[in-house]
């Protein structure tokens, strides 16, 4: 019997490796063997060992294949395509590099955050819907005056008309802010007082936290008084007894049954108020006398809903008509005069929306320049793994698979961003929130479902930005150019991507220094205006007289007269005087006059000023400097003739080229004032810088007291300005024990109140204009470094040929200076396109302001030079010999 | 339900039962090369028999080696009684439906 052939061990070692772990494998290996043996007989070794070769693998494929098919999947090797290893290699590639990834991670966290924030207050404060019942139909309604107001608060004749006449409408109510004395008790407060009409709580859907809102009968005539109190103050003064109800309490000085509580939420911010002081505690019916129908005086806010299938702008088509109508049959008090429907969430938001807008679009920007920034960064990463990448397309991984693992890698960083993000994000909204940048609505700000849903369409939309420009420049298709170490021309490609990326950034940065230049600028200007007199050291404090201790004006004069003597002699009061209604104080008095040298103008067309009564010492106490003539003196007096005093915007409307010295007026407030100029003094802005000052007339308390109520202003030479106001409070406390002191303010108190908007717009814009230009400096500075990095060779060259050291400093610099100078002039572009979004924003400046465009332009040119610079230097310093010996 | 069978297992079952005590692999593969006029390749046949070792349809005894296997010991192949009842179901599920093709399918086979 002869000796059985065997296939070479070797062949045979292979195939059973091939066949791997399986039962059956040593007897695949003996039945090839059994017809190896029977090949061989017939044929060459060679075409045997081939034979064998082929049929091996041939059987070890096919088993390996039905292996994997029915093996359980758990048993199964892990699949080296799948997501999970594309989220575990980038995991491990990003925690290798844990600066890189934390540059990024951060960035993107800021981003997100401060976009989020901005989002939610834009939410809270723009797009959500009023709290309040059915809030799309509700509007406030104003009178337009024809000096070109639009919001000019309703006389009660008006409203009583509108609310007889205008069939647009459900329900109209007025509703006015002012205070009262609140006695209970035995104890005397200073509260907020509004009489509103009981529409308002069915406008609103107010129901009562405790007790009854009052209703139309409450405010028939002759009806017992009642008052309903605010949810605050009931707390605050009560301590949440729902035993208040029915209680009886002295309002301004006559018993009103206290009948229930309002939830706080049901209180509109009101705009206008008169001597208010700051909250809302007392609600009243307003109870317009018959008379009421007749009074010209405008002081109401009026608030309606529309009626089921009414649009504003239908109501506003019957408004015009009954105005004009009106216009018509009382010319000397409706000429000229319209009706303003607005919604009244626009009317509650009114100028902050472009403020609202402005910060978030610069935050938009910012997020923009943040993500070009980590596009940039991952730029680079992805130029330097060129290599990396090049072995995996020659291992056969597709263009598809490799781009994938880029996109998973910008996922993961912006996810990890944007989860930061939302973090930081919860603390800024609080942040912001509590700052309350004296913006409406400002407390329906608030981290909710569509804000989170915001961030994390801003974390995709962010890992799409950066995540994709990498991806879209993969290494070519020819694996080999890399993997020889040759850079190719993909490098110059990546190049390109990343100039284009700073360019964007750096113009993105320009609009934003532009625009933070121009309120910057504004808000110096708004400083230098200031309100028109030395705000510092001044405190106002507010004294209403009950009308029944002191009936006549001779009392209510004598009173305040003895108030300021002692007032002026409290130790630390360097001046002290009084006024109506103070500076910056939000409320004041207008009426129409008109001068008695020329003919009278047709009813209606009288010409409007300001009016304030005063203190004789005002000006001095003031620091408001005489600019002609005098102001009053103790002469001027109750029995001599009436006198007044101007200020120079009046003179100069009024008389223009002449003095207005001596010139005649006559006013009418519920009588008719004939009176003399006697003195021009300089203009005060009442309502803040921002506001034009008008004409403005001022009246002596004495010769003529219009009202019961008076506020002091007090010059000390203490720092501390608010240390005298025990001492004023004593000094009232002694004269009239019964009299709350309220609304005590400093001046410079309320001048920051009145240039807070400003101010926080000119911050916010201008901390995120400094981040703009810092990420677009590092994008340049990257960019540069490698760009001076890539020409190293060819530098070294140069040197080695004689070129100085200057000469590559300037290529190097000039090279970069070219984007800057793409980046300036795209950026002024857009910032000249943006200009109008500024426009209201701006003060005493045009919002495309050339020399303020021309400086932040020089800024950024010089900020761009010197992240240029840096790389350009080092590239200078390059050794020849090394250089060229590179590679 | 039980496993249904494919065509390939079919075969590969019927072939063991017709082979009986000489049912080793390669005379498997050539009983069903010459049966049904196919090729059949080693690896999908070894593929298929521990296919039906594992679904208990196929098992194998281990007989002595012969000097061209090196050592290496032979199995010989027997269908279960499982195996026959899941060739039945298939044999009986292929007679249901061709119930009333006779005539067509004999006509097929002729052509």
């Amino acid at each position: 019997m002869r000796t059985p052939f065997l296939p070479p061990s070797v062949l045979e070692r292979w195939v059973r490796a091939w066949i791997g772990r399986d039962p059956s494998t040593s007897y695949v290996l003996g039945d090839l063997r059994e017809e190896y043996d029977a090949r061989r007989e017939r044929s060459s070794a060679a075409s045997a060992a081939t034979w064998y070769l082929i049929q091996g693998a041939r059987v070890a494929g096919r088993l390996r294949w039905e292996r994997r098919r029915h093996l359980p999947s758990d048993t199964s090797p892990p699949r080296r395509d799948g997501l999970a290893t594309d989220v575990r290699q980038a995991l491990r590639f990003l925690l290798r590099r844990p600066g890189f990834t934390t540059a990024i991670v951060l960035t993107v966290a800021l981003a997100v955050a401060s976009t989020t924030v901005a989002f939610a207050v834009v939410d809270g404060v723009l797009l959500e819907p009023l709290p309040y019942r059915a809030p799309q139909r509700l509007v406030a309604i104003w009178e337009t005056n024809p000096r070109g107001n639009q919001r000019n608060v309703v006389s009660p004749a008006n409203f009583l008309t509108w609310h007889d006449e205008l069939e647009s409408f459900d329900a109209l109510a007025s509703i006015i802010e002012g205070s009262t004395t609140f006695v209970y008790g035995g104890e005397p407060e200073r509260v907020g007082s509004v009489p509103a009409s009981p529409a308002y709580f069915d406008i609103v859907g107010a129901e009562p936290l405790a007790g009854r809102l009052y209703g139309p009968d409450d405010d028939a005539p002759g009806a017992p008084a009642v008052a309903v109190l605010s949810e605050d103050f009931w707390r605050r003064r009560f301590g949440a007894d729902p035993g208040v109800v029915g209680a009886t309490a002295q309002i301004g000085g006559t018993p009103h049954t206290i009948v229930g509580v309002l939830p706080d939420r049901y209180d509109l911010d009101l705009e206008w108020s008169f001597s208010g002081v700051g909250s809302r505690d007392v609600w009243r019916p307003p109870g317009f006398p018959p008379e009421a129908r007749q009074a010209s005086g405008r002081y109401l806010q009026v608030v309606a809903r529309l009626a089921p299938g009414t649009t504003a702008a239908s109501a506003q088509t019957e408004a015009d008509a009954l105005a004009a109508r009106l216009a018509e049959a009382y010319p000397d008090r409706q000429r000229g005069w319209g009706i303003n429907i607005v919604p009244l969430h626009a009317d509650l938001v009114g100028d902050t929306r472009s403020t609202v807008l402005v910060v978030f679009g610069a935050v938009c920007f910012v997020l923009l320049i943040a993500c070009a920034n980590v596009a940039n960064l991952l730029l680079t990463r992805a130029s330097e793994r060129g290599q990396e990448m090049a072995v995996r397309a020659a291992m056969g991984a597709s263009r598809g698979r490799i781009a994938r693992q880029l996109l998973v890698e910008g996922g993961l960083l912006s996810v990890a961003g944007g989860v930061l993000g939302f973090v930081l994000a919860a603390w800024g909204v609080r942040s912001v929130v509590g700052a309350a940048p004296d913006i409406p609505r400002i407390d329906a700000v608030g981290l909710d479902a569509s804000v989170l849903g915001f961030a994390v369409l801003t974390t995709a939309a962010a890992a799409l930005l950066f995540g994709l420009a990498p991806a879209f420049r993969l290494p070519g298709t020819s694996p080999t150019a890399p993997l020889a170490g040759r850079r190719a021309s993909t490098g110059r490609e990546t190049q390109r991507i990343r100039s284009a990326l700073v360019v964007a950034q750096l113009a993105l940065s320009l609009v934003l220094l532009a625009g933070a230049g121009l309120l910057t600028r504004s808000l110096v200007n708004r400083l230098a205006t200031g309100a028109g007199f030395d705000v510092s050291g001044v405190v106002s404090a507010e004294v209403q007289l009950g009308s029944t201790s002191y009936p006549t004006t001779e009392e209510r004069a004598a009173f305040f007269e003895q108030l300021v003597d002692r007032v002026r002699a409290l130790p630390g009061v360097e001046r002290a005087s009084a006024i109506t209604f103070p500076p910056l104080g939000g409320a004041g008095s207008r009426t129409s006059f008109r001068p008695l040298d020329r003919p009278p103008p047709a009813p209606g067309e009288e010409p409007g000023a300001d009016v304030r009564w005063v203190h004789r010492d005002y000006y001095e106490t003031m620091g408001i400097p005489v600019i002609e003539g005098r102001t009053f003196g103790a002469a001027d007096a109750a029995d001599a003739p009436l006198v007044t005093v101007i200020n120079e915007t009046g003179a100069r409307q009024l008389w223009p080229g002449e003095s207005a010295v001596g010139q005649r007026i006559e006013m009418e407030w519920g009588d008719t004032l004939v009176a003399e100029v006697v003195g021009v003094v300089a203009d005060v802005r009442h309502d803040g810088p921002d506001t034009p000052p008008y004409p403005m007339f001022y009246w002596e308390h004495r010769q003529f007291g219009a009202f019961n109520q008076m506020s002091l202003v007090v010059r000390t030479t203490r720092a501390d300005a608010g240390s005298v106001v025990e001492g004023i409070r004593r000094e009232l406390a002694e004269l009239d024990p019964g009299l709350p002191l309220y609304n005590v303010h400093t001046m410079s108190e309320l001048l920051d109140d009145a240039l807070r908007r400003a101010r926080f717009t000119t911050v916010s814009l201008g901390l995120f204009a400094l981040v703009a230009l810092m990420l677009a400096c590092i994008g340049i500075y990257g960019v540069m470094a490698q760009v001076a990095a890539r020409r190293t060779q060819e530098i070294g060259i140069r040197i080695a040929l004689g070129a100085s050291r200057r000469s590559i400093l300037r290529l190097v610099v000039g090279q970069g200076m070219v984007q800057v100078g793409v980046a300036i002039a795209l950026g002024i572009a857009g910032a000249l396109a943006l200009s109008r979004v500024l426009e209201s924003l701006v003060f005493d400046l045009s919002a495309a302001d050339p020399t303020t465009l021309a400086a932040t332009a020089l800024l950024l040119g010089l900020v761009a030079l010197v992240a240029c610079w840096l790389p350009a230097r080092r590239a200078a310093a390059t050794d020849p010999v090394e250089a060229i010996r590179q590679e | 339900m039980a496993d249904a069978l494919g065509e390939f297992e079919q075969l590969v079952l019927l072939a063991i039962l017709q082979l009986d005590t000489e049912a080793h692999a390669a005379r498997v593969r050539e009983a069903i090369e010459e049966g049904a006029h196919r090729r059949v390749t080693r690896g999908a046949l070894y593929a298929t028999l521990d296919r039906l070792t594992a679904k208990g349809f196929v098992e194998w005894d281990v007989e002595e080696s012969t000097p061209e296997r090196g050592g290496i010991p032979r199995r010989r192949f027997r269908v279960t009684k499982p195996g026959v009842a899941a060739l039945r179901r298939s044999y009986h599920a292929v007679r249901t439906l061709s119930r009333g093709l006779e005539s067509l399918l004999r006509e097929g086979r002729r052509a």
